[in-house]
């Protein structure tokens, strides 16, 4: 997923929840958090990686 | 000669064990110390003097019986984010200035146990977030007093109180009490129960304690662990145990260049020379890269941070919008837009990472850094996570020990990272540390 697709949804799901206005103060927050995001899923995670308990791996 | 109010923690209570010090002058030296501060200093939100004052009575009769704990009389401020049972638990959120659900927090129910006094709620950021508090800076009041623990920093480095609590869900222990000089040490996720701290994001929240030497933080930190039914994250985990002495053989550390890469020029040379000091007393560092970028590490944090806090303050959010701060409540909006599977593929990640940095753990005793990227900036922020954020995302334990003054005569620290559940191990490196660097001066801005 690039980050203009990932700031695209966000920008979708944050103007029916907010609307247009509140989404345009958001500007640079969304454009900032949309690379972040597109950064993290764009990194693979394997099946063999995992732990049942990935959520609570320090308990 | 020393002012009583300058005495660390466990220098006051070796005086109280030896009859030269007795608990309530002890806490009349601090209250007349916060009276002269508060004015310019701003950070207690509130406070409990009368009940302090019967508190120090009552442990000058528990010394003379010789039934005193291992904390007793030593007063403390508490970030108002922990639940008190004497006092309101606001976060900063006016809607909430008179909450107080009648009982304390685990963690503070054991210092009482242990003999501490509550004397007060300390400044916090609103709910751990990004917006600054009214705190100034005792160092320079035209910087940063950070946050989000930000009143816990300043009350001990500003010698109102020897100890602190305070809270870290990115950097929000170390990055406050680097920028203030005094020590900072947050235990392994699950070592002391969470239950009755105001949550910000779940799987990263955890309480951490200020102090004015690693041997303080170290007494207060183990007094709070252990096993609680109330947060299931602590039920396998009994208290560390204290180091028997300061240990005598040099720390072997890991020392990642990455974040020399995002830190100013002062504060790598200071840092420099602090490593190299240590080098010199023969500490082993050897360089390396961290595993995985710097950047993956920081948004990883992001999309767990903003998703988590949204789902928090859900309920707040639909009763007081008008309430939040501007910057937390933007965090709060675009955290409630991420996907439920990035959420979940982001723990995924983030476990895969700690395995990555649990390789490297072979043969050292941990990592050092510096524990900020600059020293305190100015007063419209509380200053950047990059250095205190990967940690968090593990969930070890770290400490931050004072390595003298920058340039512009501000502190700066060292930080030091354990592994998970070997406490002991790290509160003896960072006792190392902390007696082959220089001591702390006291603030001088006023």
């Amino acid at each position: 997923m690039s980050p203009d697709d990932v700031e695209a949804e966000l920008r979708r799901t944050l103007t029916a929840r907010l609307g247009e206005q509140r989404v345009a103060e958001l500007e640079s927050e969304i454009v900032g958090t949309a690379k972040q995001l597109a950064m993290v899923l764009n990194e693979p995670v394997e099946l063999d990686d995992e732990d049942p308990d990935f959520m609570r791996p320090l308990v | 000669m020393t002012e009583l109010h300058d005495l660390t923690a466990t220098d006051a209570l070796a005086r109280m064990q030896a009859g030269t010090l007795s608990p309530v002058a002890y806490l009349d030296s601090l209250l007349a110390r916060i009276d002269a501060r508060e004015p310019t200093i701003q950070t207690w939100v509130c406070m409990d003097p009368d009940g302090a004052r019967d508190a120090s009575q009552a442990a000058a009769a528990a010394y003379a019986s010789g039934s005193a704990g291992p904390l007793c009389g030593i007063p403390v401020g508490i970030k108002d984010l922990i639940l008190t049972e004497h006092l309101p638990t606001a976060g900063n959120f006016a809607p909430m200035r008179d909450f107080n659900p009648g009982h304390d927090a685990t963690c503070i129910a054991r210092l009482r146990e242990a003999g501490a006094i509550i004397l007060g709620k300390v400044e916090t950021t609103q709910f751990a977030g990004r917006d600054p508090t009214r705190t100034h800076n005792p160092w320079n009041l035209e910087r940063t007093a950070s946050g989000s623990s930000s009143g816990s920093a300043v009350a001990v480095a500003d010698r109102m109180v020897p100890i602190t609590l305070g809270t870290q869900t990115g950097g929000s222990v170390i990055r406050p009490a680097g920028y203030m000089g005094v020590v900072g040490f947050t235990p392994t996720f699950g070592r002391i129960s969470r239950y009755g701290l105001l949550p910000r994001s779940y799987s990263f929240d955890m309480i951490g304690v200020m102090g004015r030497s690693v041997a303080d933080a170290a007494l207060f930190a183990a007094a709070m662990t252990g096993p609680d039914p109330l947060d299931r994250a602590t039920l396998k985990r009994t208290p560390f145990k204290l180091p028997d002495q300061a240990s005598k053989r040099p720390p072997r550390l890991l020392l990642f260049e990455d974040f020399f890469d995002v830190s100013s020029d002062d504060m790598n040379r200071h840092v420099t020379v602090a490593v190299d000091r240590l080098t010199a007393a023969g500490a082993t560092v050897r360089r390396a890269r961290l595993p995985v970028p710097l950047d993956l590490l920081i948004s990883l944090h992001t999309v767990i941070l903003i998703t988590e806090a949204s789902s928090t303050q859900a309920g707040n959010l639909a009763r007081h919008r008008e309430s939040f701060a501007p910057g937390l409540l933007s965090q709060l909006d675009i955290g409630s837009a991420i996907p439920a599977t990035a959420y979940v593929h982001t723990q995924r990640l983030r476990h895969r990472i700690r395995l990555q940095f649990e390789a490297l753990l072979k043969g050292i005793d941990g990592f050092i850094l510096p524990s900020t990227s600059e020293v305190a900036p100015d007063r419209s922020t509380i200053g950047p996570r990059l250095c205190q954020t990967p940690w968090t995302i593990l969930g070890w334990p770290v400490f931050t020990v004072p390595a003298g003054l920058g340039d512009e005569g501000l502190p700066v620290g060292v930080q030091l990272v354990g592994a998970p559940f070997k406490e002991t191990n790290l509160i003896a490196v960072a006792d190392w540390v902390e007696g082959h660097l220089d001591p702390m001066p006291a603030p001088s801005a006023f």
